[in-house]
């Protein structure tokens, strides 16, 4: 038996005894990537049992055994004439629209937010109004979206904006805001003025919330082009899911639904690693009192 | 090194006043510590110093001419390090050298040199984090002399540090400052450490603050703690900070009170 006051860790107490020191310690390091796909054949498997029992419905979920190999030969086109989706085409396009709409929204919000926490007869004027925005589900500017932008790109980037838009720019006056004022003073103090105390000391101190604003408004875009490509924006991977119910094709639909799962996570860890490059300082000092 | 002087110096925030009609004198190479119940405006005074603010009325001269805007001639330390985090030790010290448009090669050479005279050489490539608080604080006032300031304001530096670090962060200042030759004002909350280090001690009454007296203590230092001319000094100021403190903590009507049950005698 383990001793009982062996640190907790995610190695289960029925593995520890037949494991040896070493490899425990691999694989504790493993662990946290081992249990992710665990999880996962876990799923998989309780899917696959529940289908072939009949227990869940394999013509509405269709099981792994089917969808996976649906997926890899690449479902062919779906849809009729100018309907007419394909996956790879699918894929591209609600990247695209997620990319560019969250970018514009970026460019959009950093100055807009920046001046809001800076000169104070603008913020009376266009917070409440920025406030009033950001509530609003990206889903309800679709039909506002499709009336000016008609059902292309344009409409689906329009939707994106609106749904990040507002909220990056509150967040980016409240970064802005909460740099320490002696921080600011400290470095005035030591000379920088002007755009220098801009760019070396505001913009590095307000990296960490700026990069967590991009990745959390990536969610909010990714689900916003979603919502956007279902009600009405007709291409795209929420096109492909809706393509596929109006066809009764479950396996067309269950394909959407984990490419939007595995895309959207690739995507977040994606960012992480960008964020842990750009913000090397704390990513170094993490690993250094860990080690 | 020159004379810092305050004149007639007030501000008023939003209709309050801060600070009132202050007139102090700070000597050319000499150690002012100020004292007061908190709240009292030292810390408005230091900003003013360092043309963080303006004073609302009044001035301050450096060696007889205003001082307008931040420069070289002054620099500034808080309770809080404010260290750049994203900046290493040797890039911290090199802070206002960059500012002041010297070359690369030369910022490392001079925050180098400057690093290797306060001991802190070794933790040069380090972040900030990666340092004990009382480190953190030796690199900010490292980073405050590189510009080899003529006037050194200082706010609570040590306050967030514990006893022992404190008495030897002190002792390490002493050693600083006279390899740095600046004029030094520090406003501090511990008498312990006013009497220890100052030439003039100046004793602020509360909001709003305004000096009431100015002691001068013209001992040599390193000053021991036991000494008996200190102990009259520091019983008369736990007494002037004791009875402000009192003032701005309790009602009229409770100083009444605390007065007739004798709590208020040494007060």
């Amino acid at each position: 038996m383990p001793p009982a006051d062996s640190p907790s860790t995610s190695v289960p107490a029925w593995a520890s005894p037949a494991i040896a020191p070493f490899a425990r310690g691999r694989l504790r390091r493993l662990m946290p990537g081992l249990s992710f796909v665990l999880a996962w054949i876990i799923l998989a498997l309780a899917w696959e049992i529940g289908a072939a029992t009949e227990v869940l419905n394999p013509r509405i979920l269709p099981p792994p055994s089917v969808v996976i190999p649906y997926i890899l030969q690449g479902p062919g086109a779906a849809g009729i004439g100018p309907q007419q989706v394909t996956y790879g085409e699918a894929i591209v396009k609600t990247l695209a629209r997620v990319l560019i709409g969250l970018i514009l929204g970026l460019i959009a919000a950093i100055p807009l937010g920046t001046v809001l926490a800076v000169v104070n007869p603008v913020r009376q004027l266009i917070l409440p109004m920025i406030q009033t925005i950001a509530p609003i589900a990206p889903v309800a500017w679709v039909p506002v979206a499709i009336a000016l932008l008609g059902i292309g790109d344009q409409s689906a980037i329009f939707v994106v904006f609106m749904g990040v838009f507002a909220v990056m720019t509150l967040a980016t006056a409240a970064a802005i805001e909460n740099v320490p004022q002696e921080l600011i003073k400290t470095a005035r103090s030591l000379g920088a003025r002007g755009h220098r105390l801009w760019l070396w000391v505001v913009l590095p101190a307000t990296a960490p919330s700026l990069l967590t604003i991009v990745r959390v408004n990536f969610f909010a875009a990714w689900m916003a082009v979603l919502a956007g490509e279902m009600a009405g924006i007709n291409s795209g991977l929420g096109a492909l899911i809706i393509l596929g119910q109006q066809q009764f094709n479950m396996r067309l639909v269950m394909t959407g639904i984990i490419t939007i799962g595995v895309l959207g996570f690739a995507i977040d860890r994606l960012i992480l690693l960008i964020q842990r490059r750009l913000l090397w300082w704390e990513a170094r000092s993490k690993g250094r009192t860990n080690g | 090194m020159a004379e810092l002087c305050f004149e007639q110096v007030s501000k008023v925030y939003a209709g309050h006043p801060a600070v009132v009609d202050v007139d102090l004198t700070v000597p050319s190479g000499s150690f002012t510590a100020l004292i007061g119940p908190s709240g009292c405006g030292k810390t408005t005074l230091l900003e003013i110093a360092a043309a963080l603010i303006p004073a609302t009325t009044g001035r301050v001269l450096l060696g007889g001419r205003p001082i307008t805007r931040p420069g070289p001639e002054t620099a500034i330390v808080f309770q809080h390090h404010n260290l750049f985090e994203w900046m290493t030790v040797q890039d911290n010290v090199a802070f206002g050298l960059r500012t002041q448009g010297i070359s690369r090669h030369e910022r490392r050479l001079r925050a180098g040199r400057l690093l290797a005279d306060v001991g802190l050489i070794d933790h040069a490539h380090k972040l900030p984090r990666e340092l004990s608080g009382g480190m953190r604080q030796r690199v900010a006032i490292a980073r405050a002399l590189v510009l080899n300031p003529q006037v050194l304001l200082m706010d609570e530096p040590f306050s967030s540090l514990d006893y022992q670090t404190r008495r030897v962060m002190q002792r390490y200042l002493l050693a600083m400052w006279h390899h740095a030759q600046a004029t030094v004002v520090m406003v501090t909350h511990d008498l312990d450490e006013a009497i220890a280090l100052a030439d003039q001690i100046v004793l602020f009454s509360g909001s709003p603050g305004r000096i009431v007296e100015t002691i001068h203590i013209p001992l040599k230092r390193p000053r021991q703690p036991e000494d008996s001319r200190l102990q009259e000094i520091r019983t008369h100021l736990r007494h002037h900070l004791e009875k402000e403190v009192a003032l701005g903590e309790f009602t009229a009507a409770e100083l009444e009170a605390l007065r007739r049950e004798g709590m208020t005698a040494d007060l």
